[in-house]
């Protein structure tokens, strides 16, 4: 599919592709939400490619790559968050016999969705002790202890996990 | 694998994702914005070593393809593997294994300029050169039209390793991970 340069083909995939979405009773907005992420460089692209290649070949390269995003755009938006992070586990299962252990899979996904707002909170807190100080921006200077600090509350959350006997659980 | 570990993975996965939230900068010329989301294989690698290292984006690609938000911009979900931006995200477990498996291997000599050195190859050369092939692939480019595209970021990369190279200098000498498990390893 990739390789499809045929512009007729490739509307009416994007056709089909946003008769798939109605199908899916997904609002109309989500199909231009969908897009908005890709839109700039896909222009960008279009521009390139017309001054390089012409007409026919830039309007291939932009429909080709707005058909493969709604397409796979559509399975990320029809699928539950849930489904997909039991789809993982239920693929570290298989990849079990190569010494993947998929409880660990599943306390990293979990680990790292904690993480995210935690390590967002204490880069906050190195940037308002900089404000107070009077400084202004990021300084990088704070970035090494700032690692260091998160490194050591992840080894005491590591041990408090450990303690608490999760690898021998089985 | 300890849990500690799986502790550090989860950790920077989620750190490559903070990286991408942090303020972007924007250009004006080019068309995507500069952000500190390549950053996090650099960390990665540097940090924790190759394994490990690589793990945890192999965790992060993994939990943007599943659909979560945590590439720059708020973009996730199967839809980014289409985008012509594509291969620089694949890149990046790639990329923090080659960092970490040189780190490793230089690791009792380790200092800036040779940590600022293979953070250049592993965090500039690998995602670049997986980047610019999927951008020429997906956007119909030749190669080097889509590494004409790419060069832009350059500056901003260059300034992202080096300071991925002082902080892994300063978090080697202050709280070294990667001699922590040398040491520890009997204990497996």
């Amino acid at each position: 599919m990739i390789a499809a340069n045929d512009v007729g083909l490739l509307a009416g995939l994007i056709g089909a592709t946003i008769l798939l979405y109605v199908a899916a009773r997904l609002p109309f907005g989500t199909i231009f939400a969908a897009l908005r992420p890709v839109l700039i460089i896909c222009g960008f692209i279009f521009a390139l490619q017309l001054v390089l290649a012409g007409l026919p070949q830039a309007a291939a390269t932009a429909l080709r790559i707005i058909a493969l995003v709604l397409l796979t755009s559509l399975v990320t938006l029809t699928t539950r968050l849930s489904d997909m992070l039991d789809t993982l586990t239920s693929a570290a299962r298989g990849l079990a016999p190569l010494g993947i252990d998929p409880p660990k899979i599943a306390l990293a996904v979990g680990l790292t969705i904690r993480f995210i707002p935690m390590l967002l909170h204490d880069f906050q807190e190195v940037q308002n002790a900089r404000k107070t100080r009077g400084g202004r921006g990021f300084s990088i200077l704070a970035a090494g202890p700032l690692i260091i600090k998160i490194l050591r509350m992840t080894d005491a959350l590591g041990n408090a996990i450990a303690a608490r006997g999760f690898e021998n659980r089985k | 694998m300890r849990i500690q570990d799986v502790a550090y993975i989860a950790l920077f996965a989620a750190l490559t994702a903070v990286l991408g939230l942090i303020p972007r900068i924007d250009l004006g010329f080019v068309p995507v914005p500069i952000t500190a989301q390549s950053l996090g294989p650099m960390l990665a690698g540097s940090i924790l070593g190759a394994r490990r290292g690589a793990l945890s984006q192999v965790l992060f690609v993994l939990l943007v393809a599943v659909g979560l938000p945590l590439l720059a911009g708020g973009r996730g979900g199967l839809g980014v593997f289409a985008s012509p931006s594509a291969g620089f995200v694949i890149a990046f477990p790639l990329a923090a294994a080659l960092i970490g498996l040189a780190t490793e291997r230089v690791w009792s000599r380790l200092g800036f300029l040779s940590a600022f050195a293979i953070n250049i190859v592993g965090g500039i050369g690998i995602v670049y050169a997986i980047g610019i092939a999927g951008l020429a692939l997906i956007a119909g480019l030749s190669l080097r039209d889509a590494g004409a595209a790419s060069i832009v970021f350059l500056p901003g990369d260059l300034l992202k390793a080096a300071l991925a190279a002082s902080v892994a200098i300063f978090v080697k000498r202050g709280y070294p991970v990667i001699e922590t498990r040398q040491v520890r390893s009997d204990d497996l």
